[in-house]
């Protein structure tokens, strides 16, 4: 690569400016840890970076409105040490190491697209809506399984970029991740759900399908039957059968199935029974604007 | 003249007085009897600091004036023949300065070596190799090990050496080893119980954490080399004949060495290159493998199918055991697995046989006591299933059918220290439902092993006394993370009455006195007898030195302790500073050679393990939760470096109980997980609660009486955590690794067998 361009906006506008100019050519850098790797193993062709690390008011949680406003630039670790839905933070967690969580962001996680995305899948299991900005447009808000289509493939316009995550409050809510080992490692397969104030449920999967998967058909019995033993089997039973996974060097796809049910019956059956309580340090709770 | 001696030899509890017979001029072995001040106690390694502190300097650390970077092409296919390898247009690169082209007719893997460039920098060299042009003719290959083993199946070595397909035999199967004592049909016909079951293990890389690599600077002539490598000495040698100089010419430098596990007994091709590059180019060559090549073409634990038939009496007592055993280390062989169950156990009737088969992959190496983790892996569980099937408890049923005292001791120890009769399920499968929804079940199971060497007689040491009172301790030998270095230091300063941090030890380098390269458990019971010797022999002058200035009589005994030297009742003392300052010499070296080995108290290293998991059974997650490793580490020189090989061995054993598997593309003949990122070794996380128990077997077998510990505390590892889920689960995993999948579907298949 001769002519690798870098840019460092200082706004969003900015950002979305350069963004449209170069559309499809301009990636996107974040915390880096799927970008850079991507770059090195020679999967990933960069010659245009929009560096977003000096751009004020892309990161930060707060609460508003009845739900978690989460800035794209917001990293795992930052929403691990904040008290957040259970889901969430155990996903966040749960990804890498401590260095690819002080790095790994919101945004760069929904912008890989990956159908292992571990916050994808608990954000996803959590209802949560995503607001994509461009310069072009302004803003449009849609529920965050609705972006993704592919592995690394979503409805993002070329010149748009993710601004923001909404995640409603109230939920309780449960995260199961079965990896090769019990660390710094890329889901086998894994699993979110929650139940909503009104008793509506939501369930993902990640690792099941090219992308992260709701399992709509089994929400609807759910929501139709209530959490009975029958009810969560049958829902047990439509993850299996939703499901499309892949072998690969991780695991096989029979056992990424049969795994769809357990965790739906599993996460379902805690969610029923208790509502997982998140304690964390006072201090780390603290608000950003 | 042989010197007849007794020594209490044995261990704390079984303690026998042995005659043994010394080589001249020998000491006496440390047997239960010797009162050490050093030996036996906990030193911190002395390199660890530096290696803590980025002090430690490793061969990719070297950097030569005016080095130049090579990187290897490699072959692109799993078979094919190789027309032409052209390399104009990578030759006329910009800061290309040379180019090593191997006389390669036959691609056999995936990332065989085919040439090399040398470059200003790693980069260049790099592009360098994407202007090369190889033209392939492919031809069909094969990389599982049961396809290679069908009649139909490609030849590996077709065109080369080694092909030669018999009539409907696959020409990849070659019987490497056949052993038999009594007659096993006799020993099944006259078995109550009988146990016939097929056992599988995975290919394992060894991933040091340091890949192969060398510095070769070669002028004038004469090469210094910086290699890690696990035997300078190899390295020395296959050095000086691809430059076709003396060895003396060749200096090999490895004083940190990032591991090696097996795979680092050669220079490699890639060493042969960087040597050529460097003479071809004048400058001095650095060639460092990547990750990616590390996990493809410098060795590997072959797999393994292994058969095994195992008969008992009604009372328990093995009457037969056989096993036939196939695996693939790629192209190049090395898969036996049947030593453990040849040489565990007292049986009348055995019968082992051996296949290598080969595959279009990269050679198989010497791995942490190759064969051995993956032959215990199925015996142990066969013995286990034979001891249920007797109706005796698998410890019993150990303890009944292996004479060895030791293990014996091993066992008991170890069970007291697991809970076995407490805590362990009666009934497999049959524990407590754990967890929040009762998925969660615990299972506690064992495992035997062994180990063989009692060090070689080969290599020397040398120790020199310097008139300030400075002792160094030199060997050419080199330090793969054993702690060998401050070994030899603790064994010199036991024999002067000096503190190991008195001493300075030299090691890594070729011009220092020769030393076997570090394999088969072998260097410090090869090592630390030639120390002791070198040692005892520098006493010997100090002693007579002693007696003439102290004014005693010639016969006087002496006391070297404490950094001063005495007359036995005390009376008379010199520090051993101003004795050292009346030496004749400025600098005097003594040197010991390895002498023969005397009589052992036995020729195997015993070592038990107990582990204890849980097993989700809905997901089919298993955690070691502990492993008590029992191990018999011959006289124990330091308990701390020796609870740390121990930890080692246990992790790398899990780890591949559990985790590492290699994978091969069987459409497109590569490794599908060269890298460490999807190739999983355990983590931080994942590691047991290890409960090290280290048996002090005074050995007797030489001067210090000490065992190598490297590989024997592997060889229990993945068949006690096997047993252990068998005992947790009642259904037996019988492939490694024992992923959730394989624990469902056994779980699943125990199901429908108890349903019939
Ligand atoms: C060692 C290691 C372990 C990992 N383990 C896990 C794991 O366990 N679970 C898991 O889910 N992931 C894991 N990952 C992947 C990665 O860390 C996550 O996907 C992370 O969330 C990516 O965030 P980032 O900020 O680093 O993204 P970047 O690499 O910066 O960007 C990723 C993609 O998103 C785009 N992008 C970034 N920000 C935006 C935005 N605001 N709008 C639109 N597009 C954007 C980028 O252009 C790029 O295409 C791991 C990665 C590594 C290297």
């Amino acid at each position: 690569m001769t002519d690798t361009l870098y840019y460092q906006p200082k706004s969003v506008d900015e950002a979305l400016q350069i963004k449209a100019e170069l559309g499809a050519e301009g990636t996107f850098l974040a915390g880096g840890t799927d970008v850079v790797v991507g770059i090195r193993k020679g999967k990933l062709k960069v010659a245009r970076t929009i560096d977003l690390s000096q751009v004020p008011g892309l990161d930060g949680i707060r609460r508003h409105d009845g739900f978690l406003e989460i800035g794209a630039m917001t990293t795992h670790k930052a929403l691990e040490q904040h008290d957040v839905p259970a889901a969430l933070a155990q996903s966040c967690e749960t990804v890498g190491g401590p260095q690819i969580r002080y790095l790994g962001t919101v945004g760069g996680q929904i912008g890989t697209a990956s159908p292992a995305g571990d916050v994808s899948v608990a954000l996803i299991a959590l209802k949560a809506d995503v607001e994509l900005r461009s310069a072009a447009r302004g803003t449009r808000r849609l529920p965050l399984d609705e972006v993704f289509v592919g592995p690394g493939k979503t409805v993002i316009a070329d010149d748009e970029m993710v601004t923001r995550v909404f995640v409603p409050l109230g939920r309780r809510s449960d995260f199961y991740k079965i990896g090769k080992r019990d660390a710094v490692a890329i889901s086998l397969v894994m699993a979110a759900a929650s139940v909503g104030p009104a008793g509506d449920v939501a369930i993902a999967i990640g690792c099941v399908a090219p992308v992260p998967l709701r399992i709509k058909r089994a929400e609807a019995l759910l929501d139709a039957r209530g959490l009975s033993d029958e009810a969560v089997d049958e829902a047990a039973t439509i993850a299996r059968e939703d499901c499309s996974p892949i072998s690969d060097h991780r695991g096989g796809a029979d056992y990424r199935r049969a795994m769809a049910g357990t965790l739906t019956k599993r996460l379902l059956s805690r969610l029923r029974e208790v509502t997982p309580v998140k304690a964390k340090p006072a201090e780390s709770s603290a608000e950003v604007a | 003249m042989a010197k007849r001696v007794k020594a209490k030899l044995g261990f704390p509890g079984h303690i026998e007085s042995v005659e043994i017979e010394l080589p001249p001029g020998e000491p006496a072995p440390w047997d239960a009897d010797s009162k050490l001040a050093v030996i036996g106690k906990d030193a911190t390694r002395h390199d660890a600091l530096a290696k803590v502190t980025g002090k430690a300097r490793y061969t990719t650390d070297i950097k030569r004036p005016g080095m130049l970077y090579a990187r290897v092409l490699r072959a692109a296919h799993a078979a094919a023949e190789v027309q032409q390898i052209d390399v104009a247009k990578a030759k006329k690169l910009a800061g290309v300065k040379g180019v090593v082209v191997l006389p390669v007719r036959n691609a056999r893997f995936v990332g065989q070596p085919l040439a090399a460039i040398a470059a200003t920098s790693e980069d260049v060299a790099a592009r360098a190799l994407a202007l090369c042009k190889v033209s392939y003719k492919t031809r069909p290959f094969v990389v599982q090990l049961d396809d290679a083993m069908k009649a139909a199946a490609p030849a590996v070595h077709a065109g080369g050496a080694g092909a030669s397909a018999g009539a409907g035999k696959s020409a990849n199967i070659r019987k490497s080893k056949s052993r038999r004592r009594g007659d096993v049909a006799k020993g099944l016909r006259a078995a109550k119980h009988k146990v016939e079951a097929t056992f599988r293990t995975q290919v394992v890389l060894h991933s040091s954490l340091e890949p192969h690599g060398i510095v070769v600077d070669y002028k004038d002539g004469k090469a210094d080399v910086w290699c890690s490598t696990q035997a300078t000495f190899a390295v020395r040698d296959e050095i000086a004949k691809a430059l076709e100089i003396p060895v003396a010419r060749v200096r090999v430098h490895a004083e940190y060495v990032g591991g090696g596990f097996g795979s680092k007994f050669h220079a490699g091709t890639h060493g042969l290159l960087a040597a050529k590059l460097s003479r071809q180019t004048g400058a001095p060559v650095r060639l460092c493998l990547d990750r990616e090549e590390e996990q493809t073409a410098t060795g590997n634990r072959p797999d393994s199918l292994q058969r095994l038939t195992l008969g008992a009496d009604a009372r328990g007592q093995l009457s037969a055991m056989k096993t036939v055993s196939y695996g693939t280390g790629g192209i190049a062989g090395g898969a036996g697995t049947a030593s453990p169950l040849y040489n565990l156990y007292d049986c009348k009737s055995k019968a082992a046989v051996e296949h290598d088969v080969y595959t279009n992959a990269g050679p198989a190496a010497p791995f942490r006591a190759p064969g051995h983790p993956q032959g215990a892996f199925a015996l142990e569980q066969a013995i286990d299933m034979l001891a249920e099937r007797a109706g005796v408890d698998p410890i019993a049923f150990r303890i009944n059918n292996d004479k060895n005292p030791v293990r014996q001791a091993e066992l008991r120890r170890g069970a007291e220290r697991i809970g076995w009769d407490a805590r362990r399920n009666k009934k497999a499968g049959g524990g407590a439902k754990l967890g929040a929804h009762g998925e969660l079940r615990r299972g506690i199971g064992v495992a035997n092993g062994l180990w063989y060497n009692t060090g070689r007689a080969r290599g020397e040491i040398h120790v020199k006394l310097h008139h300030d009172g400075m002792v160094e301790v030199i060997s050419g030998g080199q330090d793969i993370g054993t702690g060998a270095r401050t070994l030899l230091a603790m064994v010199v300063a036991e024999e002067l009455g000096l503190s190991p941090s008195a001493i300075r030890t030299h090691i890594g380098d070729t011009s220092g006195p020769y030393a076997p390269g570090s394999g088969g458990s072998t260097t410090t019971p090869t090592m630390s007898p030639a120390a002791r010797k070198a040692g005892y022999r520098a006493r010997l002058r100090l002693e007579a030195l002693a007696r003439k200035v102290l004014g005693l009589g010639d016969d006087a005994a002496l006391v070297f302790a404490d950094g001063k030297v005495q007359s036995k009742d005390g009376g008379k003392q010199i520090s051993f500073k101003k004795l050292c300052a009346r030496l004749p010499e400025q600098t005097m070296t003594f040197s010991g050679p390895r002498a023969p080995n005397y009589k052992a108290y036995r020729e195997t290293t015993a070592g038990v393990q107990l582990a204890e998991v849980e097993v989700d059974i809905e997901t089919g997650v298993v955690r070691v939760v502990k492993i008590v490793a029992v191990q018999d580490a011959g006289r124990l020189l330091n308990p701390l470096t020796a609870r740390s090989q121990v930890n080692g061995a246990v992790l790398q054993g899990m780890s591949m109980a559990l985790f590492e598997e290699r994978v091969m593309d069987s459409q497109q003949g590569h490794v599908t997980n060269a890298n460490l990122e999807q190739y999983k070794i355990a983590g931080a996380v994942d590691v047991p609660e290890i409960d090290v128990q280290l048996f002090d077997v005074y050995n007797g077998s030489n001067s210090t009486g000490a065992l190598g510990l490297g590989e024997p505390p592997i060889v229990a590892t993945p068949g006690a955590i096997a047993n252990a889920v068998y005992n947790a689960i009642g259904a037996r995993v019988m492939a490694l690794p024992i992923t959730p999948a394989r624990v469902l579907a056994a779980l699943a298949a125990a199901k429908k067998g108890g349903a019939r």
